[in-house]
């Protein structure tokens, strides 16, 4: 079948038809279900997840009308596994995003400042300043390592290369962004 | 702790490299521009054209021109007004264009009457004037419940709110609060209550406020996706239009009192921005604020 437009997705919405659910699952259901996969383990906690999504955007537009679509349904998806990942107790622990964290935590120990939600958003800001200074495909891979929370297998398929490469140029990336955030001021 | 404020930070990452990074495209096309970032409108959470955004510093000023000519006194008695009315019988509202697929045709197809319009209407709001309010935003000082779909509301980085819908994940509504303006109306446009039938409508005055109150009830046929079976769901509404600036705050809650509705629009810190929402790019703009669930 078809694949509708993002404006004519948005467009379904609007007039209140359930067309538009099935339009987006279609259009995006596989990304949402990865993005949710990725961060939670049960099958059961992912299908929740990306229905609770469908019902978010159904919620939310209108008034929303999102440009572009991918980025909003995915970040409503991965907020919403994130909310459950960190609701389920430590034993169901043991997905791809725990992995991501694991590598992350690592590099950023202790954050000094941050203790609120004001200050974890001046730290993305942080973030996204040291992203944008690195390299197209450095920063592809740290996005889909730990924002999409893919493996570095699927990174290294989707980049046509080799994991062992990808797992290098994280790692670096790694260092790079704890360097950064000890310049700024945001790690003790 | 550490942990979970990573995950939140990275979370928050500009919205640039998340779309760039949502496939693989080493020539950059599936990206959006900066500039296009650049516009985004801090307040609504839109993008504004450059040309639009002039008009609108244009329309500030002469609002303000037009204040000084009128006079502080003369200005101050005056009040626009919000105006209610039942639906004609057979009266149909333009709509947002529908669509379906067309299993012969094998493509999506737009269309027209009478699918583009809104019929069965209860409740019609006009507004006559003005052609420019300036947008506003709100934090409550008091509501219910704290909201729990991620996502569902539009807040920006000072924590004031555009839209909040405490909305759960239990497909529970208690409160809604969106705004609108009256200078979106005024070309053919109409705010109305489309599929809830209101019970006994209060009117009354509360500062620079027309208050109009009422419960309503819908009989909704349900969303077979979501598995929701059809039922009849109350709904109260509160709402609040600003007699001097134009704008109008509606509050509306499934199985939820006046009472609670206007505590909460009562306590709503009210903040005025210069962005001004003008008639001009709206044209029969008709919106039914019956609420996202029901």
């Amino acid at each position: 079948m078809a694949r509708l437009e993002d404006s004519k997705i948005i467009g379904l919405f609007y007039a209140r038809s359930e067309q538009a659910i099935d339009a987006l699952a279609k259009k995006y259901g596989a990304a949402v279900r990865k993005v949710a996969s990725n961060i939670l383990r049960s099958p059961l906690d992912v299908e929740e997840c990306v229905n609770d999504t469908y019902m978010g955007c159904w919620d939310t537009i209108p008034p929303q009308s999102p440009a572009p679509l991918i980025t909003y349904v995915c970040k409503i998806a991965r907020n919403l596994a994130i909310k459950k990942y960190h609701g389920n107790t430590a034993a169901k622990r043991n997905s791809s995003y725990d992995v991501a964290l694991d590598e992350l935590e690592e590099y950023i120990p202790a954050l000094g400042n941050v203790e609120g939600d004001y200050e974890a958003k001046e730290l993305s800001a942080s973030i996204s300043a040291f992203l944008n200074g690195i390299s197209y495909d450095n920063r592809f891979m740290f996005v889909r390592r730990y924002w999409y929370g893919d493996t570095v297998s699927d990174i290294a398929a989707s980049m046509g290369i080799g994991s062992h490469y990808v797992s290098v140029r994280l790692s670096r990336t790694r260092k790079k962004l704890q360097s950064y955030l000890i310049k700024e001021g945001w790690l003790i | 702790m550490n942990r979970e404020l990573i995950s939140k930070a990275i979370g928050d990452i500009d919205d640039r490299q998340i779309l760039e990074a949502s496939r693989y495209d080493p020539k950059g096309i599936y990206s959006i521009s900066p500039e296009r970032i650049a516009m985004k409108d801090e307040h609504t959470n839109s993008f504004i054209h450059p040309q639009r955004r002039f008009r609108r510093a244009l329309s500030i000023a002469a609002v303000v021109c037009l204040i000084l000519a009128l006079g502080i006194t003369g200005f101050a008695v005056y009040q626009l007004s919000m105006n209610r009315r039942e639906a004609k019988p057979a009266e149909v509202f333009q709509a947002l264009p529908s669509i379906h697929y067309d299993d012969e045709a094998g493509a999506w197809v737009w269309d027209t009457s009478p699918n583009g319009t809104l019929e069965n209407v209860k409740l019609v709001f006009d507004f006559d004037e003005p052609e420019d309010c300036n947008a506003i935003r709100f934090k409550p000082g008091w509501i219910p419940s704290e909201p729990t779909v991620v996502g569902a509301t539009l807040q920006d980085e000072e924590g004031w709110y555009t839209y909040l819908d405490g909305a759960t994940l239990d497909y529970d509504q208690p409160y809604l609060i969106s705004v609108y303006y009256a200078s979106q109306f005024v070309n053919d446009g109409h705010m109305l209550l489309l599929n809830y039938t209101p019970g006994e409508i209060t009117e009354e005055t509360w500062g620079d406020y027309q208050i109009t109150k009422f419960d309503a009830v819908s009989y909704t046929p349900g969303i077979s996706f979501f598995g929701i079976e059809p039922h009849t769901v109350e709904r109260s509404y509160y709402i609040m239009f600003h007699q001097t600036l134009g704008y109008i705050i509606v509050i509306s809650g499934v199985d939820a009192d006046i009472a609670t509705l206007e505590r909460i629009g009562k306590n709503l810190e009210i903040d005025m921005t210069d962005d001004v929402i003008s008639s001009a790019d709206y044209h029969e703009y008709n919106v039914p604020i019956d609420g996202a669930l029901g």
